[in-house]
């Protein structure tokens, strides 16, 4: 349990502290995010406006109400703990007062975004047992919020303990806490793996939105050498898909840059972030499904993505990898280190062998190739994509509803389509253009198989 | 050839309520009527009052033959309850079939629009975890959507199971 040696903190676990304000500077960390777009629009109107300098005042007003609003913001938050009870009260015209009780505290994270590093801030986030809602205090100094967060912690297996209901979050605890916000250093030995920076960028930019922008870029190059009399016109167009692009690609990129995963017995602890940093605990229990990635380009290199698709509601989040149902385990890599990961996720997981007949090259003439299944006792394995392709695992224990669907020309070809649907929006394995009579011997089949792998959970 | 249909051919499927199908006959005959006014009225502003007459009679015999393939369409919803499971097959162009295990359920609600209950009928709907999964079974008579309803949530409890 203390593996952490950190000088064990005198707490009273049913004290009662005072109201405490958060960092002065919180607001401009807050509206740290904002700060970018806001800068995007007031660059876009001075260099697409032909007015003259200082005729801005449009733009001045609505910043100098965005620097209010926080500082009210700031004056109307405040915390304090009451018999290990976190009180955050917020808000001016709508006032909300949480309750958030320590002894139901699933994790405590801290974060920093870029803004908040460079001042020393830090945010502390409470994940309660239960998913969706997340206490925030945004922000403290990363001294303080260290030291909360030890006191929260303290105070929280206190609470937890003389009730023995031995809540099986609490082994998996020590290794859910980042011990500070910075990405590198981590006391729980070595990692499972650590994405390389290169093979991230060149992965970035070699698939997905990442080639968008490549190409985008590339058109743009060639538009503005041919007719170099129309340069303003195309930049002024321009500009706008532009920085939609680049926050898009920025995203993806900051959200899996030097994604290190740690492995334990409880499951998977995930830290990312180039400017804003995450960190979250995966049990094994919540992943519903595993998917192995391998867009176009990425398979002359013999590189792959490997994503987990996790139970529980969307939260929105700076960091993009902290806010969606899939989370990337491992970002851009070797396809061997792809089945290793893959291996430990989902032991004993089938290849994909069985092939679809032949004749549904003529509904799907671009996935053929792709397409594919397995499956054995405790795991449904099926590979389809046109471009990419993709390869699904879902654990027969997962499984929440089967469908099968039959279109108009998979009919004339006797062919039909098996989905296995999992917890989430739209997470599902397909089994793409199977004949008929294999369909119909899956459909009768899978749910007796589903039922007893529920039965017997993984050991 | 084998198709979906062959699916449990010799099983029992229960099928919905024969009001579904007045019910989408009066609703599809409105729209049609709607159709037909403003194509007749669009084109005989426009041009000359026999054309508007033909861009009337046009419309009725396409709705008529897109009422033939709704009167199918509507016909093709069954569902089956097994032992562990429901099934509902539904679909003529696209065959769809669902199996949804009964300890999967997350709730079962009973819906009737206003359309739905002048024709005394409700829809019902089968949630699980996975937001795919949608099973649902509409045009179901009052007293068969009530002892559905209660049948797959005690059924439901029964089966329970996490996720």
């Amino acid at each position: 349990m203390s593996a952490r040696g950190a000088p064990t903190l005198e707490v009273d676990p049913h004290a009662t502290t005072p109201w405490q304000r958060l960092h002065p500077l919180s607001p401009i960390v807050r509206a740290g995010r904002h700060l970018v777009s806001v800068g995007a629009v007031v660059l876009a109107g001075v260099i697409g406006s032909q007015r003259a300098h200082g005729d801005h005042c449009w733009e001045l007003v609505g910043i100098g109400v965005g620097i209010v609003a926080g500082i009210v913001a700031w004056l109307v938050t405040r915390w304090r703990l009451v018999d290990g009870v976190l009180h955050i009260e917020s808000g001016l015209l709508n006032r909300s007062s949480s309750r958030y009780p320590l002894n139901r505290v699933q994790a405590i994270d801290i974060a920093q975004s870029g803004l908040a590093r460079i001042l020393g801030l830090a945010e502390l986030h409470l994940r309660m047992a239960g998913g969706g809602d997340t206490g925030r205090l945004a922000c403290l100094t990363l001294a303080r919020a260290t030291e909360l967060r030890d006191e929260l912690l303290v105070i929280a297996r206190a609470e937890r303990s003389p009730a023995g209901d031995g809540l099986q979050v609490s082994a998996a605890m020590p290794e859910a806490l980042p011990p500070t916000g910075n990405a590198q250093d981590l006391g729980t030995g070595p990692p499972l793996v650590v994405t390389d920076t290169v093979r991230l960028v060149l992965g970035t930019l070699t698939s997905g939105v990442g080639l968008v922008a490549v190409i985008v870029c590339a058109a743009f190059a060639v538009g503005l050498a041919m007719f170099p009399s129309a340069a303003r016109a195309i930049a002024a167009g321009g500009i706008w898909p532009v920085i939609g692009l680049a926050g898009a690609l920025w995203k993806r990129f900051n959200g899996d840059y030097r994604l290190t995963v740690h492995a334990t017995d409880a499951g998977f602890q995930l830290r990312s972030g180039l400017v804003q940093t995450a960190s979250e605990m995966i049990s094994r229990g919540r992943i519903q499904l595993v998917r192995l990635r391998q867009p176009l380009l990425w398979r002359r290199f013999g590189w792959c993505r490997v994503e987990v698709e996790v139970a529980g509601r969307k939260v929105k989040k700076e960091n993009r990898a902290e806010g969606r149902a899939s989370r990337p385990l491992l970002a851009v890599g070797s396809l061997e280190v792809g089945k290793a990961i893959l291996s430990n996720v989902a032991p004993e997981a089938p290849e994909c062998s069985l092939r679809p007949p032949r004749r549904a090259c003529w509904k799907a003439p671009l996935s053929m190739r792709h397409l594919a299944i397995g499956s054995n006792q405790r795991y449904i394995a099926a590979r389809r994509g046109r471009l990419e392709a993709t390869t699904t695992w879902v654990p027969l224990a997962k499984v929440q509803s089967i469908r099968a669907t039959e279109g108009p020309v998979q009919r004339r070809l006797g062919l039909a389509t098996v989905h296995l649907d999992v917890a989430g929006s739209h997470a599902c394995a397909t089994l793409q253009d199977r004949d008929t009579r294999e369909a119909l011997d899956l459909l009768a089949r899978l749910p007796a198989e589903c039922a007893a792998g529920r039965r017997s959970p993984a050991t | 050839m084998a198709t979906l249909n062959q699916f449990g051919e010799d099983e029992h499927w229960l099928r919905p309520s024969p009001q579904l199908w007045r019910m989408r006959r009066l609703q599809a005959s409105i729209v049609a009527a709607l159709a037909m006014a403003a194509a007749g009225a669009v084109v005989g502003i426009h041009t000359v009052w026999w054309l508007g007459l033909a861009a009337v009679a046009g419309v009725f015999c396409i709705a008529l033959v897109a009422l033939r393939a709704l009167r199918r369409r509507v016909h093709s919803w069954q569902y089956l309850e097994r032992d562990d499971d429901l099934m509902v097959a539904h679909g003529l162009m696209v065959r769809r079939l669902s199996v949804v295990p009964y300890g999967r359920m997350q709730f079962v609600d009973v819906v009737a629009g206003p359309f739905e209950r002048i024709f005394g009928i409700a829809t019902l709907h089968m949630h699980t975890a996975a937001a795919a999964s949608d099973a649902v079974i509409p045009g179901l008579g009052a007293a068969e959507s009530q002892r559905l309803r209660d049948a797959l949530s005690r059924l439901g409890e029964a089966h329970a199971a996490g996720l």
